[in-house]
């Protein structure tokens, strides 16, 4: 052990043999802090979102998700979509869109990531490094564009915890991060400035799915 | 008195009296006052969530050699490799070391106060290695060669046709920039430094122990981007930043946000539990976590002020304290600012020195009143008063003073004797600092005994 740890560690011991008594033991096993959900979660995601400046659309299949991202792609002018998703590139491919030009994340205009889960109450993308996308995808691009299907959304952050921890059990990814809108800053002036080092956009697409 | 403390006193006139400073800040906590509310609308009860939080992080404290060797193993599982640092000084040696290691030109380093109290910038500027602040508010406060004011939003005290001038002046741009603009410019200069740099540094808002991992809470990207392309990633965290569980973030990170920023949560709140694992896609090739001591186990060695150490640095005592809004963050001289800053200096750096800041306080109670994790501050401050007089650490002068004036009250013959003349003549000459800065004060002509004997007669 070296010496400070070793140091930190008996420094810590000898102060907590002084206990303070716990400032509120009867709120212990307290664990609903949050306002219920009054809507399905659809609707409580997409309105939370929303708020965020996030850009969300519904389709009731892969079909209609790849005629929407093809109009979207098209309306931007867009040319170099970057995608690191092998299955969500396969299911496009077979409905029609293919639209994946771009080599890396450093030139693409935007990008396409699946995401672990979404949590409805503060509008949030739940993404792992349990997913081909990685660290930056979802981060570098100035555009991102994640795919949801209906059964990944929950209510709460907890919610989405809980499912980590089923899903990887000892095997936490390396990253997690919960992404709630486009990246943002007030440092000037407290004024709201969208799109500051991560991305400017952020699109949900939300498609139907029943949980298999 | 302190070298600290004089120049505190003479900063604080000047500042209190400087109307362009206060206006700037009014306008920027007010903005902050006006959407805490709405942070607040998704708790079915806050004060709940604030008084759970505190239980939670007691239960950390209160066995936080558990927390910490609990950490250490889990996240070593995954290959990180934690470092403990008892000073500011061993912190800077393990990333001086690293550096070297990695041949360390550019650094990209995101928000952390931890990385100010240990002055790694300057450290990294005497070994060559440029150092570059990548949160916005922290890049205008290293262009202007300031420390951060605030410790959520460092560029508070500048408006923006300041910060439109600033970079004017060092960049080159538009000085009538808007803040869509200069913020543009930050991105565009940012963004080539991190594929750039070597190193990437970042803070941690919380050290989690189950699963070995530690946790970034921010709005802009930028710690997301320091930690996903350099080749290492660097983390320096305050021992005190533990909670338990993962699960307990599901409270923790709403409840920042709101008192940090008014937001439900931030845009990104990350867990990084180790560096790009053998089945992942991108990510540093290592990760180091340095956890600091630097005076943490004083703060814990007293029972009274343990509690200090439960702050999660949401800011909100800042802007709810009426000395912060008038003297400004700059003020107090030291790292973390502000009640909490006046509550723990003292006892992560001197007492003797820092003493002055737990009388920069009205006692007015909001810090108490607002603070996220309900820690007692306005007492603590009492506690440090008490704690530093006990110690023997004031004045001379004043104790004796003190003493006089405590042997003079206590006894009633004494204070009989002398007529209020008397007494305001004792108080202004003796504690000439009180007279200072208030107007005399006035003991009225008669003594108590005599005023009570006449109130009685009146009954
Ligand atoms: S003391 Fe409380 S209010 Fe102040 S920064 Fe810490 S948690 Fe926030």
């Amino acid at each position: 052990m070296s010496s400070a740890k070793h140091n930190i560690l008996k420094k810590i011991r000898q102060a907590l043999a002084t206990p303070v008594p716990a400032p509120f033991p009867h709120h212990e096993n307290a664990e609903n802090f949050f306002k219920p959900s009054q809507q399905e979660l659809e609707i409580e995601f997409a309105e939370n979102f929303t708020k965020l400046l996030g850009k969300f659309s519904f389709c009731a299949d892969m079909k209609e998700l790849s005629e929407q991202l093809h109009l979207l792609a098209k309306s931007r002018n867009w040319t170099k979509i970057f995608c690191r998703e092998p299955e969500i590139k396969h299911d496009l491919h077979t409905n029609g869109f293919s639209n994946f030009e771009s080599p890396d994340v450093h030139t693409c205009e935007a990008s396409i990531t699946d995401c672990e889960l979404l949590i409805a109450r503060t509008g949030s993308i739940l993404m792992t490094t349990g997913q081909r996308s990685g660290r930056t995808t979802s981060v570098y691009a100035p555009v991102h564009i994640c795919i949801a299907y209906t059964d990944q959304l929950v209510y709460d952050i907890k919610d989405g915890i809980d499912f980590l921890k089923r899903k990887y059990r000892d095997n936490i990814p390396s990253f997690i991060t919960l992404a709630t809108g486009p990246s943002r800053t007030a440092d000037i002036e407290k004024t709201l400035v969208v799109g500051v080092h991560g991305p400017k956009e952020v699109f949900c697409f939300l498609v139907e799915r029943n949980a298999s | 008195m302190s070298e600290s403390a004089s120049s505190f006193i003479v900063k604080s006139q000047l500042k209190a009296r400087d109307l362009e400073h206060r206006k700037k800040i009014n306008f920027n906590i007010g903005k902050y006052n006006a959407t805490v509310p709405v942070g607040k609308e998704q708790f079915s009860d806050v004060l709940l969530a604030r008084e759970k939080a505190k239980q939670v992080k007691w239960k950390a404290i209160e066995h936080l050699d558990k927390y910490l060797e609990q950490f250490d193993i889990e996240t070593s599982k995954r290959g990180t490799k934690v470092l403990w640092a008892e000073t500011a000084e061993q912190a800077l040696e393990h990333v001086g070391r690293i550096c070297k290691e990695k041949n360390c030109r550019t650094l990209v380093k995101s928000k952390s106060m931890v990385t100010e109290e240990i002055h790694l910038n300057k450290f990294l500027e005497k070994e060559g290695i440029e150092s570059v602040e990548t949160d916005l508010g922290e890049y205008i406060q290293q262009l202007d060669d300031e420390p951060p004011y605030h410790i959520v939003t460092p560029a508070m005290h500048k408006s923006k046709e300041d910060v439109a001038k600033l970079f004017a002046e060092k960049l080159g741009t538009d000085p009538a920039a808007t803040p869509e603009q200069l913020t543009l410019v930050a991105r565009e200069k940012l963004r080539q430094k991190y594929v750039q740099a070597e190193v990437g540094v970042t803070g941690a808002n919380f050290i989690i122990s189950d699963i070995g991992g530690i946790a970034v809470t921010e709005n802009e990207g930028n710690a997301r981007l320091s930690c996903a392309w350099p080749k290492t990633h660097i983390v320096i965290a305050g021992i005190e930043k533990v909670l338990p569980s993962i699960s307990d973030l599901a409270l923790f990170w709403p409840l920042l946000s709101t008192f940090g920023t008014g937001q439900k949560v931030t845009v990104y709140n990350s867990i990084i539990t180790g560096p790009k694992q053998a089945n992942e896609t991108d990510g540093p090739e290592e990760m180091y976590v340095i956890l600091l001591d630097n005076g943490r186990t004083n703060l814990l060695a007293n029972a009274a002020a343990r509690e200090a150490l439960y702050c999660i640095r949401c800011g909100a005592c800042l802007n709810a304290c009426p000395v912060y809004k008038n003297i400004g963050g700059h003020t107090y001289e030291t790292t973390y600012s502000g009640p909490i800053g006046s509550v723990i200096t003292p006892h992560l750096k001197d007492m003797d020195e820092y003493k002055h800041l737990s009388y920069a306080s009205s006692l007015c109670g909001n810090c108490t009143e607002v603070c996220a994790v309900r820690i007692n501050l306005h007492e603590l401050l009492l506690e440090n008063r008490r704690e530093s007089v006990l110690v023997g650490s004031a004045g001379i002068a004043e104790r004796i003073a003190w003493k006089a004036w405590k042997k003079a009250s206590l006894s009633r013959s004494m204070m009989n004797m002398s007529n209020g003349k008397v007494k305001n003549w004792v108080v202004n000459k003796m504690f000439k600092s009180w007279t200072r800065s208030r107007s005399d004060l006035n003991f009225s002509q008669k003594t108590f005994n005599q005023m009570w004997e006449e109130f009685r007669s009146d009954l």
